[in-house]
């Protein structure tokens, strides 16, 4: 039986409020595209990687970097070359001469908010090097391990287009990711805001922070707290489950994405400002969250079913729990 | 739907079950040693229909109206008693002619308690037959339902012998009209087999279909005659015959060339005499009724009915399903076999009428006294059941996969006057079933008010047009 528990309505008013204040900001900078915006910012409060897929000259980081100042966090670009080493992403020991000890460099990993760009470019033994970062937020180099900021959040960007001489993320760094999400080209009118806002400065550089660290961690934990019923925990359930005997999909969605789209949609509702998950808020989430960890039949993919459309007619098929 | 075609389409449906349920009378009436007419039994049938019709008109509570039909129900029967048995008796005579038939059942079994009991599934039927949503798919279940009780009526009218008044004529009119009534409503769906000009004279190839079918029917019937049989099976009885002849000449030839074994002179004597034991009666001994024998070859024989059921419906499940993926890929869409899918729809036929069956009690039972704190989530609860149970009737079933706040979207699109309600409603409801919210007493009141006000619009809620015609 679920008994009424969970977070106050008075602090979930200043988990909306907050949010609130952070689309605003955001917004400033990024137009359009609040829905986007509003993922980011669960994902933010899930403390889950965002993969970024869309073409160039998009505002892949622009976003990434609007985000991090928003929230007054320490923010690092990662640009991903075949010739990046895991090295140079954690860090190294180097040998002080004037010390004569070996004294640890840490790498640009070590801040709040990472932009991996075109991470696609790495090869996979440096890609595999974020796999202990973003599951258990350390690294460990020379044999020591080191926990990393909290919070951290990585944003990895890729380029749909252009594969030659990229590396296809392995199913295993997918699945980390929390979501994936696509900006899309802008509309006419949205274009042209673009080129006015951004065509003496760019607005990012009086971007003012609107949530400290602090009061992020202390919504990450608020958000936890958000109400779940247990017949949306079995439609979560559901619905992965399903990925798992579709025709059209070979690899279904792993235990992790049940507890991330579960724990996104305790943030979206949050956001929303309500203590308690609705169906809705799982069902706009399942396409981001389920899409990149599932691979397609080759079948599916030869009669042209995107893996977004293939998640959307699970969702559909998989019965709300109402009455 | 034209009003011609809604005609025609509901006569084709009730003489659908009247065809099936005339003849399934007539074997009852006979059995019963046609103590009463079969017309009676489909009197009863139609009575229903007429009853079930005008009862849903009525704007009163379940309870009374489930009270009402029974004692109607109650009243038809025992009319249909007065007709075959008690036409010149008094009239306390007839009134009690059910209860003397109850309390003599455990001495014997009246003709009247199998007008009573058979009455019971056909007024059930006669309800169904005042609800039914006229498609393309509702006639094809009909007419498989109907073509298997007709082959089930021939098979045991046949094991126990017993002739049917003009069966053939009624299995003629029941498919004739089946299919008449299977090519309008496919038509009306506005999905003909047949593409540009020719649409529409779909059926007239249909009438084309039956008459040759027909003809092929007298023609076959007219040159296999039992000679034809005899000189077809001639040939087969001279190859067992001649089997038969090497059979035994083998065992003759092995009986010659085997030892003889000469018996021991002890062994020729003559056997002591042993008294025969008497003949028994397997029936008598075992203390059983010799109609029990009856009663053992009735089911062996519905035994094998149902083996013969299973395989009509599969038969004519793999017919439909041809069809309706020809017919889908005329039209442009991919079809899918769904493996097994007739017997879920048996399934969840069967299951819906236990639910049936078991919510009626809920009419009877006193509303239960809720726990502390849950008073308003039961109650919202309630009315959001009762608003998905309102809009279906009026088609606009909440799709499985639709949220209740998508779900809002679609009832404001068919009833916009409602706007304001349905919104208060579905919010409510979202934070009662979701976050275990419990409104306070003011909102309660208010639900109640605006649920009242939103059932109180039947004018408007019957111009919302039937959602999902045809197939």
């Amino acid at each position: 039986m679920n008994k009424p528990t969970g977070v106050m309505a008075s602090e979930i008013a200043g988990v909306s409020e907050a949010a609130t204040r952070f689309n605003a900001n955001v917004g400033k900078v990024i137009v359009g595209k609040s829905d986007v915006i509003e993922f980011v910012l669960a994902a933010l409060l899930t403390e889950g990687h965002i993969l970024i897929e869309d073409v160039p000259g998009i505002g892949k980081t622009v976003l990434a970097r609007t985000v991090a100042k928003s929230l007054g966090l320490s923010f690092k670009r990662i640009q991903f070359t075949p010739d990046l080493l895991p090295s140079d992403v954690t860090g190294i020991y180097y040998f002080n001469q004037k010390s004569s000890e070996f004294e640890f460099r840490p790498g640009p990993i070590m801040a709040n908010i990472i932009l991996a760009d075109e991470i696609n470019r790495a090869t996979p033994r440096t890609q595999s090097c974020l796999l202990e970062c973003m599951q258990e937020r350390q690294i460990t180099v020379d044999r020591e391990t080191m926990p990393l900021p909290r919070p951290f959040l990585i944003i990895a960007t890729q380029n749909p287009i252009e594969l030659e001489g990229t590396f296809p993320l392995p199913e295993a760094q997918l699945d980390r990711f929390l979501m994936k999400l696509r900006l899309g080209y802008p509309s006419f009118d949205e274009e042209k805001t673009v080129i006015e806002r951004f065509q003496e400065a760019s607005p990012l550089d009086s971007l003012e922070s609107v949530i400290t660290a602090d009061e992020l961690l202390e919504l990450q934990k608020l958000c936890r707290r958000v109400q779940v019923h247990d017949s949306l925990r079995s439609y979560i359930v559901q619905i992965v489950h399903s990925t798992r005997n579709h025709e059209g999909i070979e690899l279904g969605a792993s235990p992790r994405a049940s507890l991330g789209l579960l724990q996104a949609s305790q943030s979206l509702a949050a956001i929303k400002g309500r203590g308690y998950v609705i169906p809705d808020d799982i069902k706009r989430l399942a396409v981001p969250v389920l899409t990149h960890r599932l691979t397609a039949r080759t079948e599916a993919r030869l009669r042209g079913h995107s893996l977004e459309e293939t998640v959307a007619e699970v969702v559909k098929s998989v019965p709300v729990p109402v009455e | 739907m034209s009003r011609g075609r809604y005609l025609v389409l509901y006569t084709v449906l009730t003489g659908m079950e009247l065809s099936w349920l005339y003849l399934a009378a007539a074997m009852l009436s006979r059995l019963t040693g046609e103590r009463f007419s079969a017309f009676v039994l489909v009197a009863v049938f139609l009575a229903a229909f007429g009853i079930s019709r005008v009862l849903r008109r009525l704007r009163w509570r379940k309870r009374y109206i489930f009270i009402l039909g029974f004692l109607l129900f109650l009243t038809t029967v025992q009319f249909a008693l007065k007709l075959p048995f008690y036409a010149r008796s008094g009239l306390s005579d007839w009134l009690l002619a059910l209860p003397r038939a109850f309390a003599s059942l455990g001495r014997t079994f009246k003709p009247e308690l199998t007008i009573f009991l058979a009455s019971i599934p056909l007024w059930g039927l006669g309800v169904r037959l005042s609800r039914a949503k006229l498609s393309f798919g509702v006639l094809v279940a009909e007419f498989q339902f109907g073509l298997a009780l007709l082959l089930t009526t021939f098979f045991l009218s046949s094991q126990l012998s017993i002739t049917l008044p003009g069966a053939v004529v009624v299995a003629v009119v029941f498919i004739t009209i089946s299919l008449l009534g299977l090519g309008v409503a496919h038509t009306e769906g506005g999905m003909s087999w047949l593409k540009g000009r020719n649409r529409g004279l779909w059926l007239g190839l249909l009438i084309l279909t039956i008459t040759l079918v027909l003809v092929l029917g007298l023609l076959i019937t007219a040159l296999v005659t039992p000679d034809l049989i005899n000189l077809v099976l001639k040939p087969v009885r001279w190859l067992i015959g001649t089997i038969d002849r090497m059979g035994t000449a083998v065992a003759t030839y092995l009986e010659a060339r085997l030892p003889k074994i000469e018996a021991p002179p002890e062994m020729t004597r003559e056997p002591t005499p042993v008294a025969e034991p008497p003949e028994r009666d397997i029936w008598r001994f075992l203390g059983w009724d010799i109609r029990l024998r009856d009663i053992l070859r009735s089911i062996f024989a519905l035994f094998w009915l149902g083996l013969i059921f299973v395989g009509i419906w599969q038969a004519c499940s793999w017919l439909i399903s041809i069809l309706s993926r020809r017919l889908a890929m005329n039209s442009g869409a991919e079809v899918e076999q769904i493996e097994g899918a007739f017997r879920q729809d048996l399934l969840v036929f069967l299951k819906s009428i236990w639910r049936w069956l078991l919510g009626l009690r809920r009419l009877f039972e006193r509303r239960k006294v809720a726990s502390s704190g849950f008073v308003g989530i039961d109650g919202v609860r309630g009315v959001y059941r009762a608003l998905l149970s309102w809009a279906a009737k009026r088609g606009l079933a909440r799709s499985p996969a639709e949220t209740p706040w998508e779900y809002l979207h679609t009832l404001q699109g068919a009833l916009p006057s409602g706007h304001n309600e349905l919104n208060f409603i579905t919010g409510l409801y979202v934070s009662a079933r979701y976050g275990m919210v419990s409104p306070a007493e003011a909102e309660l009141a208010q639900l109640r008010a605006t649920w009242a006000s939103l059932r109180k619009a039947p004018a408007k809620a019957r111009s919302i047009p039937i959602r999902g015609k045809g197939v």
